[in-house]
């Protein structure tokens, strides 16, 4: 990371009361100009941690800084950073012009420059023919936008985003993920956004931090959360994973000795630390499924088909192996593959041991 | 569906299981209830134009009851005290109960429920009480009784007026709406002003013109706290039909029906203007 810090979150906690804490010691450093996702269920103390970074919520222990100052005791109005709420919090007595020149108002900038700035940020949300309409008179993307725009047009250092997209239908919130990030690119503002979905995080973001229960569990890039993440919530909580007990069985010279049940001992590339049980993890579609043998070189398993549900692109076929259920993902590559299985045909499960990872009970 | 069915007359056809107002039986009973409240009213208004002394026969049409009563200087200066008296106490009740509506609907502090509780005493009290104890406080401190003692009790009175009905509108308000004007720079005192209050019109507006009509036809405390020279029009009317009814009382009646009538008008009409989503009251 050769870029500057924009937000440097260290040792921060939040209590309420004396038993709720509800971020418990987060250390984060986002750079300037990327797009940080913070990621997790809901009552992961997300959505704290950003109005912490907002100045919402007073700290109770630990610093944040932003752009190199120490934010604490500056209130929100004077905070170099700018949010989109949840509601979008449009104010349902301005027009959308009025909306976005608020704040720049509340600047005491000259009006020339205002109304320069605010057709700018209409231009640039795509909502210069709204300018004159009353948030009623707008759907929930459009207000969105007015929200987005009413943030960028102060030029903040940092951009934060509380669940932007919850209050859009499943349609529009794909476009508005692929528009979210041009406009970032656009602006180069660094975008913090706070988001339960995890494929939004994965498909936006430069890099994610998923949040359990306070907890920071892993800062990656979404790639390296998908193929390597650190804890079987991350694993669980990013896409789907089949998850399979192990036993280490000592190290070897080129690398870790593991033990699954009914396949047996072999060598992962992990190197892992050396308590006795384990879990091994594959993802779905790095897991195929044949009438066959395999052969060798593979980890595999024989098992039954339970269930097969045809989603378009691909089959989920899900295999009983003896009791350690097996998903995968099948490509329908070509028409009719999907008719390749029938529940209950015996069927070989395997996998490259180089897929696997391998993780902590 | 014909006119006649969709009036619940004629073929009893399916109705929709929700749609009461469809019903015949419910028509009905909103027709009586209706009839009810405004026939005494229409009543009312129709005698003081009849030419007749004692305005239960009528014996033809006339305005001179009209000029009578704007003739009479005890009439008029006990409508002019109402109106004083109605105005004064809603400007500053508005202002007192909007701050109350908001402190119980935003604030947690020491003490808030026996102070909600408080608050809200005076709708629920019987007015008697609240008149004795009002005319036991102003002689404890030696005010003479008059126009003053009566506005103040008035505002006491519809403070909890105005503070039930912003209370239910700030209720309304998405909290996000503060916190966004705060975000984008501004301070507690613009974010009020600009955001807080716009958004609360319509509550303040309703809530004035229910303070506005209590006070106008309040009799009870009135008549406690009022003094020399400080007759309200609801207890002139009422020393006057001690003596007879006259067409004269329903004149006066009548113009101040007409009065409120135009004041809550023009009130439901900024308030539809000031509400997003057009009058509830």
């Amino acid at each position: 990371m050769t870029q500057p810090v924009a937000i440097n979150i260290q040792g921060v906690s939040k209590r309420y009361g004396r038993h709720v804490l509800a971020v418990d010691n987060a250390n984060l450093k986002i750079s300037e100009g990327e797009f940080f996702t913070l990621l997790g269920p809901s009552g992961c103390g997300k959505t704290t941690l950003m109005r912490m970074i907002a100045g919402f919520e007073t700290l109770s222990e630990g610093s944040i800084e932003i752009g190199g100052t120490d934010m604490a005791g500056i209130p929100p109005n004077k905070r170099p950073v700018n949010m989109v709420f949840q509601s979008y919090a449009v104010f349902p007595h301005m027009t959308v012009a009025e909306n976005i020149g608020y704040g720049l108002q509340i600047d005491k900038l000259d009006r020339s420059e205002i109304s320069e700035r605010v057709a700018e940020a209409l231009n640039l949300v795509r909502l210069k023919k709204f300018a004159d309409r009353r948030p009623n008179q707008l759907s929930g993307g459009q207000r969105q936008r007015v929200a987005l725009a009413r943030a960028l047009v102060k030029r903040p250092k940092v951009l934060l985003l509380d669940e932007p997209m919850s209050a859009l239908d499943a349609k529009l919130r794909e476009e508005m993920q692929v528009e979210l990030v041009n406009l970032q690119h656009s602006v180069g503002i660094t975008f913090v956004v706070v988001t339960h979905d995890q494929q939004e995080a994965m498909s936006m973001s430069d890099r994610v931090a998923v949040l359990e229960n306070g907890v920071v569990q892993q800062i990656a890039s979404p790639a390296e959360l998908y193929e390597y993440p650190k804890s079987k919530f991350v694993a669980d909580f990013i896409g789907k994973m089949t998850m399979l007990p192990a036993k280490y069985k000592g190290s070897g010279d080129t690398g870790t000795m593991i033990e699954i049940p009914q396949f047996g001992v072999f060598q992962a590339d992990a190197v892992v630390n050396d308590s006795p049980d384990l879990v091994v993890g594959i993802r779905p579609e790095k897991i195929d499924v044949r009438r066959r043998d395999p052969g060798d070189g593979v980890i595999k398993l024989r098992g039954k088909v339970k269930n097969i549900m045809y989603c378009g692109g691909e089959n989920h076929v899900y295999v009983d192996a003896d009791g350690y259920q097996i998903v995968a993902y099948l490509q329908n590559e070509t028409r009719g593959r999907h008719e390749k299985f029938q529940i209950g045909d015996e069927v070989w499960s395997y996998w490259d041991p180089h897929d696997i990872v391998v993780l902590d009970t | 569906m014909g006119i006649l069915s969709s009036l619940g007359i004629g073929r009893r056809t399916a109705t929709e299981p929700l749609a009461y107002t469809d019903r015949l039986v419910v028509k009905l009973v909103v027709l009586v209830n209706l009839l009810f409240l405004y026939i005494p009213l229409l009543v009312l208004m129709a005698f003081s134009f009849n030419d007749s002394k004692r305005s239960i026969v009528w014996r033809g049409f006339t305005f001179k009851y009209f000029e009578k009563a704007l003739e009479n200087d005890q009439l008029m200066e006990a409508l002019t005290n109402s109106l004083l008296v109605a105005l004064t106490a809603t400007f500053f009740a508005t202002i007192l109960g909007t701050m109350l509506g908001l402190v119980l609907q935003r604030f947690r502090f020491p003490g808030k429920g026996p102070v909600d509780a408080w608050a809200h005493l005076p709708i629920m009290i019987p007015e008697v009480c609240m008149g004795v104890s009002l005319l036991a406080f102003f002689a404890l401190v030696e005010i003479p009784l008059g126009l003053f003692t009566i506005i103040a009790s008035h505002i006491a009175f519809c403070i909890p007026f105005v503070a039930i009905v912003v209370r239910a509108r700030a209720a309304t308000i998405d909290p996000a709406l503060e916190e966004a004007s705060f975000d984008l720079g501004a301070s507690r005192m613009t974010t009020f002003w600009r955001i807080t209050f716009p958004e609360l019109t319509p509550g303040i507006i309703a809530g004035a013109l229910l303070a506005f009509t209590v006070s106008l036809d309040d009799f009870v405390i009135t008549f406690f706290t009022g003094g020399p020279g400080s007759t309200t029009f609801p207890i002139q009317v009422y020393s006057m039909i001690k003596f007879s009814v006259t067409p004269e009382i329903n004149a006066a009646s009548t113009f101040l029906i007409v009065l409120t009538f135009i004041v809550i008008a023009a009130g439901l009409t900024l308030h539809a203007r000031t509400s997003e989503k057009g009058p509830r009251l």
